[in-house]
């Protein structure tokens, strides 16, 4: 028998749609605080600018990110900036290989009463937090990582047949090195797929390198103010999900998701050639949710070509899967979503 | 669902563009339907340079028309082509860089989504904002595309210089037409000499349907339309060889020699009025006064009177028309003997013979007139056209003409067949160079005629297909005998100088034989064109002794 311990929290949609329906979130609105909280952020981190945006995309989307880069690279300050910026109740948890399931969700512990009773009380892990960090999430092992699949997709944990309810708003934001390193173990498609958007944090350019010394090196440590709350990036999220898109950049979507497949006749040569899997139906769902986010940075009120081409390499690129000859050849995801993009008509045929 | 005024405003400013698209596409379009039609009129200029077409004229009518009509197509299509509102949206925010602001608007006024009401007017405004800034005289200009403008230049100077250039094929096609327009008038012709055989109170009707068997195939043949001259001209030899066959040379000299008789009989008071009938030619009325002669009304002095002139008419028949001869010497000797009843016999088997022989001599006229007719149907078809080749030959005779014959003068005046035969005499020596300037003469006259012997008059000639050059540049070299050829054959000789007058001194009937069988084989190896083989033949035949 199943049974589900809610917290008690207001239901923050509830409350967004209010204020959406009472205009107290307007466009203007979202954008301040979108610049407030990119402006917090670039407090502490020096440059990666887009790396925010996607970023803050997905947690406007409700939903996670993974970040991929080599160590060193600010990913965790990153994270633990927005942390900060965001006033969400926040967790970290270091993956190791030797990290186990229960470390992370959390478990039965057997307590003694008063009255000397022994009874098993439930201790809630790390996840149970609004914005979870998952630090090298693939040093774990498969079956450490595969705790957060329920978590990530439910927003609940099940732990001794007992659901537990996440408070809203939950977002995970993992960190990964690249998988050719050594100690790492590949994350499943499954969970993968979970994953709103990979970001990829590249090595900063020599102009940003020399601020980030700057900034961490001498006698003063930036931090970053509070921005935004949780029910404020819910209300976001909320609004952005109304923005409308027109029927043909829909199509002009499903037509890219289609083309990823290599079985596909509309697939350009590149995907039939280096594709083993194309894209599910949620990098259809992620590409439509980023372009609608984006859509709103930039003050639009409805999503554009631009919009969707913006996103894609993030929502699509962990989503795509290269056959033996395209990682022989040195091919990436990223390559092959750029070929989908110049090969994919925005009119159909 | 309302919609408010941002909304309208994106839809004014849809429609203003959606007209400036019209007019920008229709201008571009209709330069490139000119284009088209200009290409078009090219290919038919191209194709009448290849074969025979049109003419010039109707080259020009036909381009200038395929340009006006490409122009107009083009131009309305463009401008009417169907262009939906939010297929046109979609079209104008690419263009104008609008990011799928317009589209969007048009799909929120017409869907009732669940997009709140005030996120539809935001969206509006912000469209209706965005097309404000629009400059559309910058993404749709009114202008030509210079590639277009350099490709219709092209193609109308091609076309002009296709127009304009000498065309080879124009003469052909004038031969053609002139060809067509002579068939149509010999069917005419041929039409009119099937209704005079019809209406020949002469002829019977079997000997009128056999008559006008050939001809009325002639016509259904030749009405078919687009024959060839030699398939013009061997129909009708055809027919002129059916019609031929149905002269009767005998039934015709009979007729003549009765004619001849009537002169002596129409002196005879008995006899005058078959005499006055057979010397018009009346054969028929006169086998029907023959045939009425009551000889029991005459005086004995009448009946000897009449039995010697039909003796006597019997003794001029007697070679011509031997069965009538004798015919009337039975009655004629009857008369004498005082035996009426066996003389009037006579006279009605007479009168009958004579009957037989008007109706074979009317179908012989007959037929001799109409293959005389067709003869000369086929002779015009034979030579329509060539007046155009004559032109063409003019201006190469003239040039040929130049480096022959100058002072030479004399010989046979056969050149080229296009110069002017002066000289006389038909000597066989001589190499038969230089027959004076050459002129390119009027063609259309009859061949046969004008190459008999030259007499040093100016007369016309047919570019006549000559395999063999004699003299002249070009062609194979021929040698007349005589002319230190070791292979020719000497056959006579004849006097050289230009003051001599010149003397045959071998018989023709000698050398004709040869003559003829040179001419059939040249007709028989293909030396000679199918129109004049005919020709040839008819003129040996001629000439036979």
């Amino acid at each position: 028998m199943k049974k589900t311990v809610t917290k008690a929290v207001e239901s923050p949609v509830q409350e967004t749609s209010r204020a959406v329906g009472g205009a107290e979130i307007t466009v203007a609105q979202f954008r301040e605080s979108a610049a407030t909280i990119e402006s917090e952020v670039g407090r502490v981190i020096v440059g990666q600018a887009e790396v925010v945006r996607h970023v803050l995309i997905c947690l406007i989307a409700g939903s996670h990110a993974l970040l991929e880069g080599v160590p060193g690279l600010g990913k965790t300050m990153l994270i633990k900036t927005l942390a900060e910026a965001l006033e969400l109740q926040f967790a970290r948890i270091q993956f190791t290989p030797d990290l186990m399931p229960a470390d992370i969700v959390g478990t039965d512990i057997i307590e003694e009463t008063s009255d000397g009773k022994r009874e098993f009380r439930f201790q809630p892990g790390p996840i149970f937090a609004n914005l979870v960090l998952a630090d090298e999430i693939n040093r774990a092992t498969p079956k450490t990582q595969s705790a957060l699949l329920e978590a990530m997709q439910e927003h609940s944990v099940t732990v001794a047949k007992l659901t537990y309810k996440l408070e809203e708003p939950f977002f995970v934001l993992a960190t990964q090195n690249p998988i050719e390193m050594e100690g790492t173990y590949p994350l499943p498609e499954a969970q993968l797929d979970r994953f709103l958007f990979k970001v990829n944090v590249d090595f900063p350019s020599s102009t940003d390198l020399v601020e980030i010394i700057a900034r961490t090196t001498g006698g003063h440590t930036p931090s970053a103010r509070k921005a935004a709350d949780g029910p404020r990036m819910v209300a976001m999220g909320q609004l952005a999900r109304q923005i409308p898109v027109a029927s043909h950049v829909s199509e002009f979507v499903a037509r890219l998701i289609v083309a990823s497949h290599p079985d596909q006749a509309s697939a350009p040569p590149m995907v039939k050639q280096f594709v083993r899997y194309g894209a599910s139906p949620r990098g259809a769902q992620a590409l439509i949710l980023g372009a609608k986010i984006t859509a709103l940075f930039a003050g639009r009120l409805n999503v554009a070509f631009e919009d969707v081409a913006a996103v894609a390499p993030a929502a699509l690129r962990h989503r795509l899967l290269l056959n033996f000859e395209g990682q022989a050849e040195g091919v990436t995801t990223d390559d092959v979503v750029k070929e989908l993009l110049k090969d994919v008509s925005v009119t159909a045929k | 669902m309302s919609t408010t005024l941002p909304f309208q405003e994106v839809e004014q400013r849809l429609s203003y563009w959606l007209i400036r698209l019209r007019l920008q596409q229709a201008l571009l379009w209709s330069v490139r339907g000119l284009a088209g039609g200009v290409a078009a009129g090219l290919g038919l200029s191209l194709v009448a340079r290849l074969r025979p077409f049109q003419p010039v004229l109707v080259l020009i009518v036909l381009s200038v028309s395929l340009a006006l009509l490409g122009f107009t197509l083009a131009l309305a299509s463009a401008y009417f082509w169907p262009r939906p509102r939010l297929t046109a949206a979609r079209y104008f925010d690419r263009l104008f860089g609008l990011a799928e602001r317009t589209s969007t608007a048009l799909e929120l006024a017409r869907t009732n989504d669940r997009t709140p009401e005030w996120l539809r007017r935001d969206q509006w405004e912000d469209a209706a904002g965005a097309a404000r800034g629009v400059d559309p005289g910058r993404h749709l200009p009114f202008r030509f595309d210079r590639r277009d403008s350099l490709l219709l230049s092209l193609l109308i100077l091609a076309l002009a210089l296709s127009l304009y250039l000498p065309n080879p094929q124009q003469g052909l096609l004038a031969q053609q037409q002139a060809v067509q327009q002579t068939i149509a008038e010999q069917i005419q012709k041929i039409e009119a000499v099937r209704e005079q055989i019809e209406n020949n109170p002469n002829l019977t009707e079997e000997q009128k349907a056999e008559l006008t068997k050939p001809l009325t195939e002639a016509e259904e043949q030749l009405k078919k339309g687009n024959l060839t001259q030699e398939q013009a001209v061997q129909i009708l030899t055809q027919t002129q060889q059916s019609l031929q066959q149905q002269v009767n040379p005998n039934a015709q000299t009979q007729a003549e020699a009765l004619q001849q008789a009537g002169q002596g009989l129409s002196q005879n008071s008995t006899t005058q009025a078959m005499g006055n009938a057979l010397t018009q030619g009346n054969l028929q009325d006169a086998a029907q006064a023959l045939g009425n002669m009551d000889l029991s009304q005459m005086t004995e002095a009448q009946r000897q009177d009449l039995a010697n002139q039909l003796a006597q008419t019997a003794q001029q028949l007697q070679n011509s028309n031997p069965q009538l001869a004798s015919q009337l010497q039975a009655a004629a000797d009857a008369l004498r003997q005082g035996d009426l009843n066996a003389a009037q016999a006579a006279l009605q088997q007479a009168a009958q013979t004579m009957s037989q022989t008007a109706q074979a001599a009317a179908q012989s006229q007959a037929a001799s007139q109409a293959a005389g007719q067709v003869s000369q149907s086929q002779r015009a078809v034979a030579q329509a056209g060539n007046q155009g080749q004559q032109g063409q030959g003019q201006g190469q005779g003239q040039g040929q003409g130049q480096g022959q014959g100058q002072g030479q003068g004399q010989g046979q005046g056969q050149g080229q067949g296009q110069g002017q035969g002066q000289g006389q005499g038909q000597s066989g020596s001589g190499t038969g160079e230089g027959n004076g300037e050459s002129q390119g003469g009027e063609a259309g006259t009859d061949p046969i005629e004008q190459n008999g012997a030259s007499d040093g008059g100016e007369s016309s000639y047919e570019a006549i297909y000559s395999p063999y050059h004699l003299g002249g540049s070009g062609g194979e070299d021929a040698s007349l005998p005589g002319s230190g050829d070791p292979n020719g054959e000497v056959i006579g000789e004849g006097p050289t100088n230009p003051q001599n007058a010149g003397e045959v001194t071998v018989p023709y009937n000698e050398v004709y034989a040869d003559y003829n069988q040179t001419a059939h084989s040249a007709i028989e190896n293909g030396e000679v064109p199918y129109n004049l083989r005919d020709i040839v033949r008819s003129y040996f035949s001629s000439l036979q002794p």
